[in-house]
């Protein structure tokens, strides 16, 4: 799981749908305030109160972390089995278009796809714009989890299909921490963006989400032990034209895999058909999918802990390449099965 | 004379996220007449209870125009 990729998509594309509402509550809530009619109509040489703005968005991402955690409980509780895991990543990834395609506006029919916060929450949030407490800001910000746009609910499939508390908060502490730096630029000071600047954005923001939609599906069919995964064809390519890049080493019955955030090391090993094999798999602070290591083909999954080893022990009876994976179908690597 | 509360339902077009859809009910809500707005994101739809003797359909109309939406009526029922 990268998180500075989900960084780098709220900082450059989720930002913009949300810093345009939330920014319009958190300018009335100041207007309101400060007694006067329009938020930018502030008096002459007095520079705008930044603290309101950080309470709001320090609330903000305390709430969303808290939130991104209980997504991933609430996965881990649905992906006890394989088969859980790869249906909850096809619904995951059917999900995930719907919001792209709602993005780009590709048809009414995805509005569908989008969920519609009650109307309390509506009245809720009005109500705090009005509230002249000096924790309002704050307060605000916490309420604005009730109030997720489009890409912020993609973000918060995906942190219920990672299948982890702390993935989950991480993945939502990221984006909450990427939209931050431009709701301060264009959010709480009430601008119009040109029509053709925003439409750019959402382009952007869509093709984000398709790309996660993408990842998710792929993981279903590594989890499903299709050969047609990516790593299936990254497998096939080299097979077919540069066979010597997969030379196998001189096979070995026990093997010592690292699992980290980045994936398995080494991805590559080599084994014996016919006879046991053990590998040790060994992790230090590991709270991504990693932590979770699969051999789809072979039906094994097994949960390791956050810092030690664990073994998994199985007999190859076939020979050719044994894929193993993490949980959520994204870090692969190959078991040579040589004769 | 007491007017009988009507029931219009409106076409919303240019809604491009959820958060629109609960400022259109608020926004109407706060006109006097209005007893309920239900907004459907994904229908592009407003329902609004009202009491025609009080706030016309055009008010309507205007006020979602304010908020940034075009809205055309769908059809409209007493109740």
């Amino acid at each position: 799981m990268n998180y500075w990729l989900i960084f780098l998509t709220g900082l450059t594309t989720g930002g913009l749908a949300c810093a345009a509402v939330q920014g319009s509550l958190l300018a009335a809530l100041l207007a309101n305030r400060d007694g006067q009619p329009h938020p930018d109509q502030t008096e002459s040489g007095r520079s705008p109160d930044l603290l309101p703005v950080v309470m709001f968005l320090v609330s903000k991402l305390v709430a969303y972390t808290i939130l991104g955690a209980l997504l991933g409980y609430f996965g881990s509780v649905f992906q006890l089995s394989l088969a859980a895991r790869i249906g909850f990543q096809v619904v995951a990834a059917v999900l995930l278009l719907g919001l792209a395609a709602n993005l780009v506006q590709l048809h009414p029919v995805f509005g569908y796809f989008v969920l519609q916060p009650p109307r309390w929450v509506g009245r809720l949030i009005k109500n705090q714009t009005k509230s002249r407490h000096v924790f309002a800001p704050a307060v605000l910000g916490l309420f604005t989890v009730f109030l997720p746009c489009v890409v912020t609910q993609a973000m918060e499939i995906l942190a219920i299909s990672s299948g982890s508390p702390v993935s989950g908060a991480l993945i939502m502490a990221s984006f909450t921490l990427g939209t931050a730096p431009l709701f301060v630029v264009i959010g709480w000071v009430t601008t119009r963006l040109s029509a053709a600047f925003r439409r750019r954005f959402t382009y952007a923001s869509a093709l984000a989400v398709v790309f996660v939609a993408l990842v998710s599906l792929n993981g279903a069919l590594v989890l499903s032990g299709s050969r047609y995964s990516w790593a299936g064809w990254v497998w096939a390519f080299k097979a077919t034209f540069v066979p010597q890049t997969l030379a196998a080493s001189p096979p070995a019955q026990q093997a010592t895999i690292t699992a980290s955030g980045g994936g398995y090391s080494p991805r590559q090993i080599t084994v014996k058909v016919g006879e046991p094999v053990t590998l040790n798999l060994v992790t230090q602070g590991n709270y991504s999918c990693s932590s979770v290591f699969t051999i789809p083909s072979l039906g094994i999954t097994q949960s390791l802990p956050v810092t030690g080893t664990a073994q998994v022990t199985f007999t190859p009876t076939e020979t050719g390449p044994l894929a193993f994976a993490c949980g959520m179908g994204m870090f692969t690597g190959t078991i040579n099965v040589v004769p | 004379m007491k007017s009988q509360p009507q029931t219009i339902n409106l076409k919303i077009d240019g809604m491009h996220c959820v958060a629109c859809a609960l400022a259109i009910d608020l926004e109407l809500e706060d006109l006097p007449g209005v007893k309920l707005a239900t907004t459907s994101y994904a229908k592009c739809q407003t329902q609004v209870e009202f009491d025609p003797g009080r706030v016309s359909a055009t008010d309507l109309q205007a006020t979602i125009a304010k908020t940034g939406y075009r809205a055309t009526v769908l059809q409209s029922s007493s109740a």
